[in-house]
């Protein structure tokens, strides 16, 4: 091989050189244009979930306003009694303010383990007796300064004279835990 | 004439290449184009690459951003759904709350002063705490007693369902079932 072959020769493997190096520059590019596009439909598709999210999240405030401004009421009732001990004290300062005559009592802190939100409850029986109106009236305080009280029984009867009523009941004050994990109920 | 005699005293080399073919003036022709070609190519290539790639990384981040707002949304739904449930739970509790003392306050008012209620009973199903079971003996009481005492109930939005009297002697035993009605 002379020298202008050899040249020659050089020459063409410069040139091909060259058009390789564009060739895999062009497929570069071509391969990152075509992964801007995707990630801009990706983009695209992010942000309809996004809006999408928004109004779903929107629709169920709407939905459950009315249920959350009800917990929202009832909040302050509910922390104001956050143990038994507690439930306990404030039915006897009831009892106590009250000066009504209790025949007995008998209170019982109760675990519920299958329910988180209600872990435990003051479970009772009182037996009051006293005149009509003070027992009645005793009774509608109970249930008002203790709002979540569930009256199960309640027996009212003559007492020993004609003015006097026997009321017996059977109470259960739930201890609400708001920050448990409340599941949702199971669709069979 | 005789033509001069012109001797070429050059003999030919024989150390020098063969002239390539006349085809080959192109190769450094094609050679300049390419190395031109090329600049331009590549140069418009590596700007592409660059706009590519910024529109790339810039999706991705605004696909991101649009992702963690999707997280969020989501997390703040999961929390209204979460309040919500609870609320429902606290509602079925208090549903099964309503008190007591009103009805018998009306119960006792609806009956006249002459007759007497001896005994009266409350109590709240087991499955629906929310119905309550009625029971009311009523001394020298009749069905307008009875019917006094439905229509106290109803005035509270009350309805009784499987009413039974039974009279006993002297003493007439109500029996009903209460259920809250919403309005």
């Amino acid at each position: 091989m002379n020298g202008n072959k050899a040249a020659c020769m050089i020459l063409i493997m410069i040139v091909a050189g060259i058009v390789y190096c564009s060739q895999i520059l062009a497929q570069k590019t071509s391969a990152r244009c075509l992964e801007a596009t995707n990630t801009e439909s990706d983009c695209v598709m992010a942000e309809a979930a996004s809006k999408s999210a928004g109004i779903k999240l929107e629709n169920t405030k709407f939905n459950t306003e009315d249920l959350r401004q009800f917990l929202i009421k009832w909040r302050p009732a509910i922390e104001h009694i956050r143990t038994g001990q507690e439930a306990e004290n404030q039915l006897m300062s009831i009892l106590r303010n009250s000066g009504i005559l209790t025949i007995s009592q008998k209170f019982e802190i109760k675990d519920n383990k299958a329910n988180p939100f209600i872990p435990k409850s003051l479970q009772g029986t009182l037996v009051l007796q006293d005149e009509y109106a003070k027992t009645l009236n005793w009774l509608g305080e109970l249930e008002r300064k203790i709002p979540m009280i569930r009256v199960n029984t309640c027996r009212l009867k003559q007492g020993e004279n004609g003015r006097q009523i026997n009321l017996e009941i059977r109470f259960d004050i739930p201890i609400f835990n708001l920050d448990a994990e409340v599941e949702e109920p199971k669709k069979s | 004439m005789q033509a001069p005699i012109c001797h070429d005293f050059k003999t030919p080399r024989t150390d020098t290449p063969k002239r390539l073919p006349s085809s080959f003036f192109l190769v450094p022709v094609i050679f300049y184009i390419s190395v031109l070609g090329g600049i331009f190519l590549n140069i418009t290539a590596y700007v592409r690459y660059r706009d590519a790639t910024m529109k790339r990384d810039s999706f991705k981040q605004q696909q991101a951003e649009h992702e963690s707002s999707k997280a969020q949304l989501e997390t703040q739904e999961k929390a209204v759904e979460k309040e919500k449930m609870k609320a429902e739970k606290l509602a079925q509790w208090i549903e099964g709350t309503r008190t007591l003392q009103p009805i018998s306050i009306a119960i006792i008012r609806s009956v006249p002063p002459e007759i007497t209620l001896s005994d009266m009973n409350f109590e709240r199903s087991l499955d629906i705490p929310a119905q309550i079971n009625l029971n009311v003996r009523i001394n020298n009481g009749g069905m307008e007693e009875v019917q006094n005492i439905q229509n106290s109930l109803q005035s509270l939005n009350y309805r009784p369902y499987n009413s039974q009297q039974i009279k006993n002697g002297e003493i007439l035993e109500f029996k009903t079932m209460l259920v809250f009605q919403q309005h």
